[in-house]
């Protein structure tokens, strides 16, 4: 059977980590950047995700240490595991497969049809 | 440390200890982070919207979360085990524990989880005639407790009492029924209803929130 859809701040946080460890806010501002602020998390967001992917073991985290971009507070790393690698990946497929499925009822052509009459 | 700062270090606390004493500290200094970006009074008024709203939001979660012989505690109740409750459901047990504690009671009653499920869900305050009703509903259960509302509560888990397990199973029994795949509130009510004996039962039917109008509702 196949997994589980992971829900959009479970996939953008395990994307953000897709590329090295970052910390709290280093994850909170990629997903910022990559929504263009469409998707703001919260510190109770962040962490209250962050807590539940630790539990399925999703991440993990890769000890304390500055920022030098930052202060000189000591920061916590998350990373990614190979089990969230493997959900992240099955995410962007399924994702994949129902853009595939919208391009072929033309429904993405259409929408920039709409979007062009319109200016 | 900047005021804001302060004061969400001390919004913090409302937290439960369990999860503070992990996320506490990186949470704070996200939130530092976020501050320091904040170089506006807009962007700062900004900033504490969107936190207020991020803290509402989360919660109930991590309280419920915290108490985990409730939340296990009504997913091991009744015979359907498939059958999920959805959050709201959760959230209205979790408000149930709040009202059987304020009470001071040793297990929680079908009268807290109709608190409970009206606290919750603005729906069933709809279904149940409004805030006047509600507030009648409120005082009846208040009023027929022999000591007043402790004011701070004591913070620990209680059990079902045995009317309100069968209300919990027979919600589960009428998801299915209704052709819904989780358990909400307005299931629970029904198990409600038919604890028949029961005060929180005879304030409903009082109000013509009926078993049989329940399930007829869209």
């Amino acid at each position: 059977m196949a997994a589980e859809p992971l829900t959009p701040a479970v996939f953008h946080i395990l994307l953000s980590l897709v590329d090295g460890e970052k910390h709290g806010y280093g994850i909170m501002q990629e997903v910022a950047e990559r929504t263009d602020n469409g998707l703001t998390m919260g510190p109770g967001t962040l962490y209250g995700t962050l807590k539940r992917m630790l539990e399925a073991k999703l991440v993990e985290e890769s000890g304390e240490r500055p920022d030098p971009g930052l202060d000189d507070q000591r920061r916590r790393y998350y990373r990614i595991t190979r089990h969230g690698r493997r959900a992240a990946h099955e995410e962007a497929e399924r994702l994949e497969a129902l853009v595939r499925a919208a391009r072929a009822k033309a429904l993405l052509k259409r929408q920039q049809h709409a979007l062009g009459d319109e200016r | 440390m900047r005021l804001s700062e302060r004061i969400y270090r001390l919004l913090l606390k409302v937290y439960p200890k369990r999860y503070r004493a992990r996320y506490e500290e990186p949470m704070a200094q996200l939130f530092a982070d976020q501050l320091r970006a904040a170089d506006t009074t807009w962007k700062l008024a900004r900033l504490w919207l969107h936190t207020a709203a991020d803290m509402f939001r989360t919660l109930p979660a991590r309280h419920i979360e915290s108490h985990p012989h409730i939340v296990l505690g009504i997913d091991h109740v009744g015979g359907f085990r498939n059958v999920a409750w959805n959050s709201s459901a959760r959230r209205s047990v979790f408000f149930a524990c709040y009202e059987a504690r304020s009470f001071g009671r040793s297990s929680i009653t079908v009268e807290d989880l109709l608190l409970g499920i009206l606290r919750e869900d603005q729906a069933v305050q709809e279904l149940a005639g409004g805030a006047a009703v509600v507030e009648g509903m409120r005082q009846a259960i208040e009023g027929r407790e022999s000591a007043p509302r402790a004011e701070q509560p004591e913070q620990r888990d209680l059990p079902l009492d045995a009317a309100c397990k069968s209300a919990l199973a027979l919600a589960k029994e009428e998801a299915p029924r209704l052709g819904a795949q989780h358990a909400t509130p307005r299931h629970l009510l029904a198990g409600i209803l038919q604890q028949e004996q029961t005060l929180a039962a005879q304030l409903l039917h009082r109000h013509g929130l009926t078993l049989e109008r329940l399930r007829t509702l869209p």
